[in-house]
């Protein structure tokens, strides 16, 4: 795992590859592909899944999530647990935020990942305590390097 | 997933077939003094050839799984996490 990138992508960023009338849709799309040729981790809470899932059921009424469960457990899916919120909770004290954005920018806090957010509300929050990014912005970052 | 039960005898006996077996897929309920103590299994997520499949079906989802919304997704998101 050493030199190994790992990133917390916020849900913003899976459900604009779904969205083709968003206006970060191809944007969202290139940066999945640009990670396909990276050696990168992707770490997500399970609430990702969630959101994403509820979304493809409300906008696409899918019925059958499976192929959407097959593909996110591809990628490193960490429990809601009572473990998890016994880690998380002084971080949550910390950022005084919604409990959606509070679970991710706590997993991107305690597993010391990149975050990856096309919402600049969520990205002003919590730039103060966590290394986050747009997708541009972090390909940018890594061209850098 | 298969969860089989294990004494902390047979565990400390059987380890290296034990971790194989978590490689394969199983995961394992430890009992001591009859009374389960703790479980271990494989690692949640796949190795990083697992993970680029994701990735590249991310970067190219299947056309019937897309949908049009006047809403961002952004906003979706945004709305949802307000409620």
């Amino acid at each position: 795992m050493i030199g190994m990138k790992l990133l917390t992508i916020d849900s913003s960023v899976f459900v604009a590859v779904f969205d083709s009338l968003d206006i970060f849709h191809q944007q969202s799309k290139d940066f999945f592909d640009y990670l396909a040729n990276s050696e990168v981790r992707v770490v997500l809470p399970i609430l990702v899944l969630f959101e994403v899932s509820n979304t493809l059921a409300r906008k696409k009424k899918v019925e059958d999530p499976t192929w959407l469960l097959e593909e996110f457990e591809k990628f490193e899916l960490l429990d809601m647990d009572t473990e998890f919120l016994k880690r998380a909770f002084p971080f949550f004290t910390l950022l005084s935020m919604k409990t959606g954005d509070a679970v991710i920018a706590a997993t991107s806090f305690l597993y010391e990942t990149k975050l990856i957010t096309w919402d600049r509300t969520f990205w002003d929050a919590v730039k103060k305590y966590v290394s986050v990014f747009t997708p541009p912005d972090y390909v940018e970052h890594m061209s850098q390097k | 997933m298969v969860t089989k039960t294990i004494s902390v005898k047979e565990l400390r006996q059987n380890l290296p077939r034990i971790c194989g077996e978590i490689q394969e897929g199983t995961s394992f309920l430890v009992i001591r003094r009859s009374k389960p103590i703790g479980q271990f299994g494989p690692v949640k997520g796949g190795d990083l050839e697992t993970q680029r499949k994701a990735l590249k079906f991310f970067a190219n989802p299947p056309k019937k799984f897309l949908f049009r919304s006047k809403k961002s997704a952004v906003e979706i998101i945004r709305e949802d996490r307000d409620e």
